[in-house]
This record gives C-alpha cells, sequence and structure tokens, in this order.
C-alpha cells in the first residue's frame, strides 16, 4: 500500500524560540518544517502584522508546511470568507508543501472560542465538514489534510465513532488525513475505546503527515497540552503505525515548556530511528545515520 | 431526546463555554462516564477559554493586569469578550479592541485605559520591529537641498501616543498614577521597540508627517510654535536615524 503523499522524514513544529536554528543553515535532524498558519496571515482588515521576513528567510533553508488553528472547518454557520482570501494569500507567498487543520470547530455565527471544539458525528456533520473542506480546496487549488483532535466531550447524537467520521469526510471530500498519534491516544483515553481500532479503521493511504507530542495527565483524563515530551504509549502507537501504514512524513509538536533544541532533536532522533528500523528506504536524516 | 441541528448544537455548546456559569441543561448533549463526569468534561473546555483568552490579554497588557491586580484584571477581560467575542483567526489579534473597552468600563480618570492605548502600541511596533522597511538609506542619502523638496513621511510602524497620564512611567501596582501630559512616540528598535518623549511641536510635526510633507512645507506649517528651521533639521536628523520617518 502506498500513501498518495510523499515522505519527507522527520520534521518539527516550529516556533520561535528554535527559529534561530533556521535562519542561517537547518540541523542535520529535520528535513522539513510546520508553522502554525494563523502566526504569519495577515489581519482582517489587511494590517501584516507579522512580517514575513523570519519565515522567507527560513524556507530558503527548510520546507515549510502551513498548519492552521482557524479554519473550522466543522462550523455550520460556513467558512470565513475573510479568512480563506488571506490564506490563498498567504500560500501563494510561501508555496508550502502542504496545507493543514483540523476536524473541529472553533466557532460559530463568526466567532471565535480559539480551541479545537469536538463535532458530534452525525450525517449532517459529515455533510458540513465535508462541504467546508470541499471548499477549502477548491479556493486554495488544493488538498488538504486535516487532522484528528484531542476531546475531552462525546455527544449524546453521535452516530458514529470518530474514526468512522473521519473516514467519510476524508472519502467524500478527498482531503488527506493528518494523524496525529498522541490524540488519538489521548481520546481513546477519555473516551474509553481502544486506540488500534481507531487506528485500524482509517484508510491508511489517504494519511500525508503525522503528528507527535506530549499530555498532561490530570487525574481522570488526559489533556493534550504539548507541554511534555512524546509519552511512551503513545512512542508505542507510532511504532505500531509506522509497521502498519505506509510511509509518511512525520514530526514533533511542543508549544509549551519548550526544551533546548538538543532535547528537542533527541525525540526528533527517535523518532527517524522508528522509522528507519522499519522503512529501510526512509528518507535518511544525516545526524541520525551518523548515531 | 431529539438529535439538534448542527448549529443549534455549537450554538449550545458555544454558550456552555462561555457563559458565567454551566447549567444543568447543557449537559443533556455530553456523554459522561465514572472517572470523567459530564460536567467535568465541559469544564475542560471553559476553563481553556477563560485561560487562553486571560493570558493572551495579560501577555499584551502586563501593567494593565499589575495596575488593576489579577482578579479585576481577569474579570475584565471576561467582561471584554462578553460585549466583543473574538472574530478573529488569531489570538494575537483579540487585544485590538481591549483598551477602548478598558476607557469605557474602567473609570479612573482615563489612565488605565490610556495606560492600555500605550501597551496596545508597544505590542503593535515589536510585531513589526525586525520588518525590513524602505525608503531610509535613500533619505539618509539625499542632499539638505534634496531634502528641503521631497516628501517625507513617518513611518508606518510608529505608534503616536498622546494622554493626559504619565502612561511611560511604570508605577508599582496600586500606586496612585502621576498626573502629566504625556506625548510619546512608540517606534521599532533592535527588534523590539523604544519610545521617545514628544514636545507639543514635535508632536505636531509628526502628525503632519502622517500624511507625506517636504521639510520646507513642514517648517512653514510650524512656524507659528516658534521653531526655527534649524530645529526642525536637527529633529529631522534624529528620526531619519532612528527611522522614524521615511520617503
Amino acid at each position: 500500500m502506498r500513501s498518495k503523499f510523499k515522505d519527507l522524514g522527520i520534521g518539527v513544529g516550529l516556533r520561535p524560540s528554535h527559529y534561530s536554528h533556521f535562519l542561517s543553515g537547518k540541523p542535520n535532524s529535520v528535513s522539513w518544517v510546520e508553522v502554525i498558519t494563523e502566526n504569519f496571515l495577515a489581519w482582517r482588515d489587511g494590517t501584516r502584522i507579522q512580517p514575513l521576513k523570519t519565515l522567507h528567510t527560513i524556507r530558503q533553508n527548510v520546507p515549510v508546511a502551513l498548519h492552521g488553528v482557524s479554519l473550522s472547518l466543522g462550523s455550520a454557520s460556513g467558512l470565513d470568507k475573510s479568512y480563506l482570501l488571506r490564506l490563498k494569500q498567504l500560500a501563494r507567498e510561501v508555496e508550502p508543501l502542504w496545507i493543514s487543520d483540523h476536524l473541529c470547530w472553533t466557532g460559530v455565527d463568526g466567532s471565535n472560542l480559539h480551541d479545537l471544539l469536538p463535532l458530534p458525528y452525525t450525517e449532517e456533520a459529515v455533510a458540513v465538514v465535508s462541504r467546508n473542506i470541499s471548499l477549502v480546496q477548491e479556493a486554495i487549488g488544493q488538498r488538504i489534510l486535516v487532522e484528528n483532535v484531542s476531546s475531552y466531550a462525546e455527544f449524546t447524537h453521535s452516530q458514529m465513532k470518530e474514526w468512522e467520521f473521519l473516514t467519510e469526510v476524508s472519502k467524500r471530500s478527498d482531503c488527506g488525513i493528518l494523524l496525529d498519534v498522541n490524540n488519538v491516544y489521548v481520546s481513546a483515553y477519555n473516551h474509553g475505546f481502544d486506540p488500534l481500532e481507531y487506528l485500524n479503521g482509517l484508510p491508511k493511504e489517504r494519511v500525508g503527515q503525522i503528528h507527535l507530542a506530549g499530555h498532561s495527565n490530570n487525574g481522570g483524563h488526559l489533556v493534550d497540552t504539548h507541554d511534555a515530551p512524546v509519552s511512551e504509549p503513545v512512542w508505542d502507537l507510532f511504532r505500531w503505525v509506522t509497521e502498519n501504514y505506509p510511509a509518511v512524513s512525520a514530526m514533533i509538536e511542543r508549544d509549551a515548556n519548550i526544551p533546548d533544541w538538543k532535547i528537542l532533536e533527541s525525540e526528533l532522533l527517535r523518532a527517524d530511528r522508528i522509522r528507519r528500523s522499519i522503512h529501510e528506504n526512509a528518507p535518511v536524516n544525516r545526524l541520525s545515520a551518523a548515531v | 431526546m431529539k438529535t439538534p441541528r448542527l448549529i443549534d448544537f455549537q450554538r449550545q455548546f458555544k454558550t456552555s463555554i462561555t457563559a458565567e456559569k454551566l447549567s444543568k441543561d447543557e449537559l443533556e448533549l455530553v456523554r459522561g462516564s465514572k472517572s470523567f463526569s459530564r460536567s467535568e468534561r465541559v469544564e475542560v473546555y471553559r476553563y481553556a477559554y477563560r485561560a487562553r483568552m486571560i493570558e493572551a490579554l495579560a501577555e499584551d497588557f502586563p501593567r494593565v493586569r499589575s495596575h488593576l491586580g489579577n482578579e479585576p484584571f481577569e474579570n475584565l477581560v471576561m467582561r471584554y469578550l462578553q460585549a466583543s467575542p473574538s472574530i478573529y483567526a488569531s489570538l494575537s489579534e483579540i487585544s485590538r479592541d481591549f483598551p477602548a473597552f478598558v476607557a469605557g468600563e474602567v473609570n479612573r480618570d482615563g489612565y488605565v485605559g490610556d495606560l492600555a492605548r500605550f501597551e496596545w502600541a508597544t505590542v503593535l511596533v515589536s510585531q513589526v520591529a525586525d520588518e525590513v522597511l524602505s525608503g531610509f538609506e535613500s533619505l539618509a542619502n539625499l542632499s539638505p537641498a534634496e531634502q528641503l523638496t521631497t516628501p517625507i513621511r513617518l513611518n508606518a510602524f510608529c505608534q503616536l501616543v498622546e494622554s493626559e497620564w504619565d502612561v511611560f512611567t511604570e508605577i508599582e501596582p496600586g500606586a496612585v498614577p502621576k498626573r502629566a501630559h504625556t506625548r510619546v512616540i512608540v517606534y521599532p528598535y533592535a527588534e523590539e521597540y523604544s519610545v521617545m518623549s514628544l514636545s507639543l511641536p514635535q508632536w505636531r510635526a509628526l502628525n503632519f508627517l502622517s500624511d507625506g510633507v517636504t521639510l520646507a512645507n513642514l517648517c512653514e506649517r510650524l512656524t507659528h510654535e516658534n521653531v526655527s528651521p534649524e530645529e526642525i533639521t536637527h529633529w529631522f536628523s534624529i528620526w531619519s536615524q532612528r527611522q522614524i520617518v521615511c520617503l
């Protein structure tokens, strides 16, 4: 089985504290980076508050993917047309590897709660999300990747499982999937399902990218905080995914308690070693090969 | 139970997250378990919303928070979001209407509103401080004669702030702010920002420059201010060195 997407090897969610490592070159441990779309998007009134100078410098050294948090693909009141126009403009300027966002809604009736809110898994929601994804793909002229989110609530009127919902949406809109392995683990813990059932239920050839991240244990539930190293159960799931899915680009996200580059790099190298131990032809990250 | 339309569900869940108190009716849509109850599940979203918004605004307005105290500041943020829910894609944009809200909400002779306005100006300037700006090198290369006749403008990334209060000087939490007419320009400097105090004629000059004027024209406009052309030329030299003005 082959993925519909190119395998670029190991990447990282690039945050400002690590920009310096990418401004005059590129660490050998990384083949590509992902940046948060909204950090570079022009403001609603057209103001360009976040200059692209830094991003343009970085992309001379390493390919960049755009990862958004505010497309609100699940919003029943429709997409924000202004956001879509600005995304299109940014994509023209940055020429990203690909564009991704989340299987969620962030607001309704024009408001934004700035959170990745879970959807009820209903036929109506499948139709709404699929239509919104199709509109985005039409507007920007490329297929996007849609990421499963960590969730803390499921709804009584859901008619299907999350992985069935994501499968149906991806087929109907012909989008790709950004598989966040940590999010699968967090949601499985919070809702009591088997993460392998989830991972076995997805259309594997549609997965174009993998996210790894850390979470926090709040007693009765897990929270997707991105403030800790990737946990051992998530590494186990990543190994399973690597063994059972086609080889695709994978990366680590860290948004709080961001460690020194060397520490983050050791996690990236672990991910690379797992990939290369399973996929002989996986792109080699030079530093990892030298270890 | 009847399946709600997606839009009705989303409106209801949004209320569950943003309302001051969570009502029992709003929990009906959520599945719970022994170890993680319905209300605990919704509370995760309610807590995250409140924490995220307060953190974003506290980052942009640290002195307003320090002056008001944590709890009053947090309550002010929540009132602000009730009055002006975010319609913005980026969290960095939600602060833009906050100074006006603070000015209308916190009645302390306008100090807190002006302080918020000043802090927002520093945020805006810091955000663009590493942008490549054009028009400075060519300004430096102009001969004195050319400077007189070439239209020069205020760098659009600078922010002019005027207040009846000394908003520039930091004060201890709870201390009484000093009343003093303050005019400053916040400008990009060394990938951050810097602040320069302005006299009234300088303030007027920089306001004229918002539209782009020649040095000769500026001298003419400032004739009533009792400022000599030599003085204006001196300001110009400082402003062009600091990239406050450009072609």
